[in-house]
C-alpha cells in the first residue's frame, strides 16, 4: 500500500545495468544518468567494523586502481552479470536515489533492467532481487539485444529481420528479431574489457611494461582501430617497466592496437557469423538487404562496422548514441508496456 | 611502425579497388564541403551525389564499398526515402558514405533529420541525440530543480487530503461506536421507557385488523404533519393506498417514517403510547429503534398503555452470549438493527432479546458460549475461523 503510494510519486526507470557504465532512462525525461558501474569501499578501523560506501560511479572509477589500503574501488558486475550482491544493491540504490530528486518520500519506481541473453536464471534472479532491494515496486527484465534494438530505432515489432551487435563492457550480445521477439540471440562473454586486458597483454610482452586498467581503456579509446585505416595515430602512455621496476614513457601507434585486440576482435566476428548461419533464411535475407546494426560502448572502436563488413559482406550500421541505445529502448519498451500491456513482450 | 606486416592477411589488401578509392579520396582530401557552394540548398542526397562525381566515384563502386544494392544507393542519392528502410538505417548509410568520401557524416546526417524531421522512429531518439553530454546534464539539473518544487507540494497536498480522509473515517466508526455503546448502556438503565415506542414500527405483518383501524388516523395525521415538506404528495397516495388495501403496506410505512424523518417518528409514537415518557423519544430515534428490540413488552404493555393493548405481541425471543476470553461480535436481530458491536472482554455475558432470526458475528466461537431459548448451541464445528451465524427462525 505505501509501496504504491510512494509510487506515484517515482518515476518508471529503466535501468542499463552494465559492466562498464551504468545508464539510467526516466521515462518522459530522457537519460538521467550515467555512470562508471564502480563503487568505493570504505572499511572500517578494524577489520570488524562496518563497511561503508565511499564513492559511487565517476568518483569511484577515478579511484580505480589507485586507492590506499582501507578503500577498495570494485566493478560489482562482471561479464554482464552481478559478480557482488550487496554492493550492486547498494549501487542501485544509489542511483535510483540520484535521479529522484524529491527526497520527500522514498522513491519505489517501476524498474525495467536489461540483462544478457547468455545469462542464467539464477544470475537473472540476482539482478531482479538486486533491484528489488534497492526500492524498485516492480522489476521487469528484457533482454539487452531486445532493448538495443528498440533503443536504436529498428522496426523489431514488423515481420522483418532486425539484426543487432550489441558490444558492452562485459558482454557481446547477437540477436535477431521479428515481431517483437528473439528468434536468435546468443551472448559471448567478450567486449570492451577484454579489449583492455588484451592491450595490457599485448604491452607486457612487447614493451616489457605494466599499465592499469584504466590507461588500456583511454588508449583504447585514443588509438584503437578494428580495421587498418589509412592514418595511423600515435599516443604516449606511462607504464612501469618490468626490467627496471621504473615508470618509464612509450610511444605506441594504431596499427599495433589493432594486432593487440585481434583476439577479442576474432571472438566478435565469429559470434556474429554463427548468428547469420543459424538465422532462418528469410530473416537472413533481410538482414542482407538492410544490414546490421552496431550498439554498445564496443560500436565506438574506430573502424569496427568496416571489419564486420569486410568479413561479413553485409552492410553494417553503427546506430544514434550507441552507448544509451539500451536505456533508451528499456524507456521505450516501459511506454510500450504501458499502451499495450506486458505481453507485448516476453520479459520475466 | 615496425609491425604493419601482421594485417596482410586482413581483407583490405584482397580488395584493392577500396584501397584505390581511399587513396584517391585521400589526395583530394582538401575538398570536402568546400567542393560544394552552400548557397546552392542541396539535400542530403544531392550533396552525396555531387561529392561522389567530384571523386569521380561511379554509383557501383559505392554500392560495392558499402556492401548496398545500387537501387539502395540511388534512392539515396535522390532523397527517396520512402524506398529505403527505416530512419535508423538510412542515417547509417549516410554516415558510411560520408565517410567513404571523406566529410564529416555528422553534418549530413543533421541535414538528414532536419529535412525528414517528422521521420516517426526519430521523434524518440532525435532530441537526445542532438544534445552533448553538458548540455543534458544541465537540462536535466534544471528539469529537477523545476518539478522538485512542484512534486514536493503536490505530493504534501496529496498527504494532507489522505490524512484528512482518514481522519473523517476514522470519527465517523468512532462516533457510531459510541453513540451505540451509549444507547446500549441506556437500554439496561431504562427498559421500561423506551420499549413501547417502538412496538409498532417493529410489528411483524401479521397484525390483527382492528390495528388497521387505528392506524388509518395516523395516515393523515402524518401527511397533515408532514405537508409542509417536499415529499408530500406521494406520501398521501402511498398512506391512503395502504390504509385502503393491507395493513402490512401500512406498517412499512410507518417504519419508514420513524427511520428517515425526525418529525413524523413523534406522530406514531405519540398516538399508540400517550402516557409514556415522550421525552426519551425525542433523544434518539436510533437508541429507540435498537433498544426496544431487547426488551421483553407483555407485562409493561398491559400497565401503561391502553391502546397498544390491542396491539399484538410481537414475537421476541431472548439469545445470551457469553465469552470465556476477548472476542469481537456482532448481533443483528431480524430487522437488520445492529444490537451488539464491541471485543468482548473475558467472563462478561449479554443476553439480547428481539425478532428472530438472529444474525451473530464472532471473530473467536471457541471463546464464546451461545445460549438461545434457553439451549447452548454446539460451536465446536466453526473453532478457529470468523463465523456467522443465523439463529432462531423468522415467523
Amino acid at each position: 500500500m505505501l509501496k504504491h503510494l510512494r509510487g506515484l510519486f517515482s518515476n518508471d526507470l529503466s535501468i542499463d545495468l552494465g559492466t562498464a557504465n551504468t545508464l539510467v532512462y526516466a521515462r518522459g525525461k530522457g537519460i538521467v544518468l550515467d555512470e562508471p558501474s564502480v563503487v568505493a569501499i570504505r572499511e572500517g578501523r578494524d577489520a570488524n567494523s562496518n563497511k561503508s560506501i565511499a564513492a559511487v560511479g565517476l568518483d569511484a572509477k577515478l579511484m580505480l586502481g589507485r586507492t590506499p589500503g582501507h578503500i577498495t574501488a570494485i566493478r560489482p558486475l562482471k561479464d554482464g552479470v552481478i559478480a557482488d550482491f550487496n554492493v550492486t544493491e547498494r549501487m542501485l540504490q544509489y542511483f535510483i536515489h540520484k535521479v529522484h530528486a524529491s527526497r520527500f518520500l522514498q522513491p519505489s519506481p517501476r524498474v525495467l533492467v536489461s540483462v544478457p541473453c547468455g545469462s542464467t536464471q539464477v544470475e537473472r534472479r540476482a539482478i531482479k532481487e538486486s533491484a528489488e532491494g534497492a526500492g524498485a515496486r516492480v522489476v521487469y527484465l528484457i533482454e539487452e539485444p531486445m532493448a538495443a534494438a528498440i533503443g536504436a530505432g529498428m522496426p523489431v515489432s514488423e515481420a522483418c529481420g532486425s539484426m543487432v551487435l550489441d558490444i558492452g563492457g562485459g558482454t557481446t550480445e547477437v540477436g535477431v528479431m521479428s515481431l517483437n521477439g528473439m528468434v536468435y540471440s546468443e551472448s559471448v562473454r567478450i567486449g570492451g574489457d577484454r579489449f583492455d586486458e588484451a592491450i595490457i597483454a599485448y604491452i607486457r610482452r612487447h614493451y616489457g611494461s605494466l599499465i592499469g586498467e584504466t590507461t588500456a581503456e583511454r588508449i583504447k579509446m585514443e588509438i584503437g582501430t578494428a580495421y587498418p585505416g589509412k592514418d595511423v595515430r600515435e599516443i604516449s602512455v606511462r607504464g612501469r617497466n618490468l626490467a627496471e621496476g621504473i615508470p618509464r614513457s612509450f610511444k605506441l601507434n594504431s596499427n599495433e592496437i589493432l594486432e593487440a585486440i585481434q583476439e577479442p576482435l576474432q571472438g566478435i566476428v565469429s559470434a556474429v557469423r554463427a548468428a547469420l548461419e543459424k538465422t532462418p533464411p528469410e530473416l537472413g535475407s533481410d538482414i542482407a538487404e538492410r544490414g546490421m546494426v552496431l550498439t554498445g560502448g564496443g560500436a565506438l572502436l574506430t573502424d569496427l562496422d568496416r571489419l564486420l563488413m569486410e568479413e561479413t559482406g553485409l552492410p553494417v550500421i553503427v546506430a544514434d548514441e550507441p552507448l544509451t541505445c539500451v536505456a533508451r529502448g528499456g524507456g521505450r519498451a516501459l511506454e510500450m508496456i504501458e499502451a499495450h500491456g506486458v505481453d507485448v513482450f516476453r520479459l520475466e | 611502425m615496425n609491425n604493419n606486416d601482421d594485417f596482410d592477411t586482413l581483407p583490405n589488401d584482397d580488395s584493392p579497388e577500396v584501397s584505390d578509392k581511399d587513396t584517391l579520396a585521400a589526395k583530394e582530401n582538401d575538398t570536402g564541403y568546400d567542393a560544394i557552394d552552400p548557397d546552392l540548398n542541396l539535400s542530403v542526397g544531392q550533396t552525396l551525389a555531387q561529392l561522389r562525381e567530384n571523386k569521380n566515384l561511379q554509383i557501383e563502386q559505392v554500392a560495392d564499398n558499402l556492401r548496398l544494392d545500387i537501387t539502395t544507393v540511388e534512392n539515396l542519392e535522390k532523397d527517396n526515402y520512402e524506398r529505403l528502410p527505416p530512419a535508423i538505417f538510412i542515417q547509417g548509410y549516410i554516415r558510411c558514405y560520408a565517410k567513404l568520401l571523406d566529410i564529416d557524416p555528422e553534418q549530413l546526417i543533421r541535414q538528414y533529420y532536419e529535412q525528414e524531421g517528422n521521420a516517426p522512429d526519430l521523434q524518440y531518439a532525435a532530441p537526445q541525440n542532438i544534445q552533448s553530454n553538458a548540455d543534458r546534464t544541465a537540462l536535466n539539473e534544471e528539469r529537477k530543480k523545476k518539478k522538485g518544487g512542484s512534486s514536493a507540494l503536490s505530493s504534501l497536498a496529496l498527504l494532507l487530503l489522505f490524512i484528512a480522509g482518514a481522519v473523517v473515517l476514522w470519527q465517523q466508526g468512532y462516533i457510531n461506536k459510541d453513540l451505540f455503546n451509549f444507547s446500549f448502556l441506556q437500554s439496561e438503565s431504562e427498559d421500561n421507557t423506551i420499549r413501547v415506542i417502538t412496538d409498532p414500527g417493529l410489528a411483524p405483518p401479521n397484525l390483527p385488523n382492528t390495528d388497521g383501524t387505528l392506524a388509518a388516523p395516523i395516515a393523515p395525521d402524518l401527511s397533515a404533519s408532514s405537508e409542509s415538506t417536499t415529499y408530500t404528495p406521494p406520501q398521501e397516495e402511498n398512506d391512503e393506498e395502504s390504509t385502503a388495501t393491507t395493513l402490512e403496506a401500512e406498517t412499512a410505512d410507518n417504519n419508514n417514517d420513524a427511520t428517515t424523518e425526525t418529525e413524523t417518528t413523534d406522530n406514531p409514537t405519540l398516538t399508540p403510547a400517550t402516557e409514556t415518557e415522550t421525552a426519551s423519544n425525542e433523544e434518539n430515534t436510533d437508541t429507540n429503534a435498537a433498544t426496544a428490540t431487547e426488551e421483553n413488552t407483555t407485562t409493561t404493555e398491559t400497565e401503561e398503555a391502553p391502546v397498544v393493548v390491542e396491539a399484538p405481541k410481537p414475537p421476541v425471543d431472548k439469545l445470551e452470549v457469553s465469552f470465556s476470553g476477548a472476542s469481537w461480535t456482532e448481533v443483528h436481530d431480524a430487522a437488520g438493527k445492529r444490537l451488539y458491536y464491541r471485543t468482548s472482554k473475558a467472563g462478561t455475558s449479554h443476553s439480547f432479546s428481539g425478532v428472530p432470526p438472529f444474525k451473530l458475528k464472532m471473530g473467536k466461537p471457541e471463546k464464546t458460549t451461545v445460549r438461545y431459548l434457553g439451549e447452548t448451541m454446539n460451536l465446536k464445528r466453526y473453532y478457529g475461523r470468523v463465523t456467522t451465524l443465523k439463529i432462531g427462525k423468522a415467523q
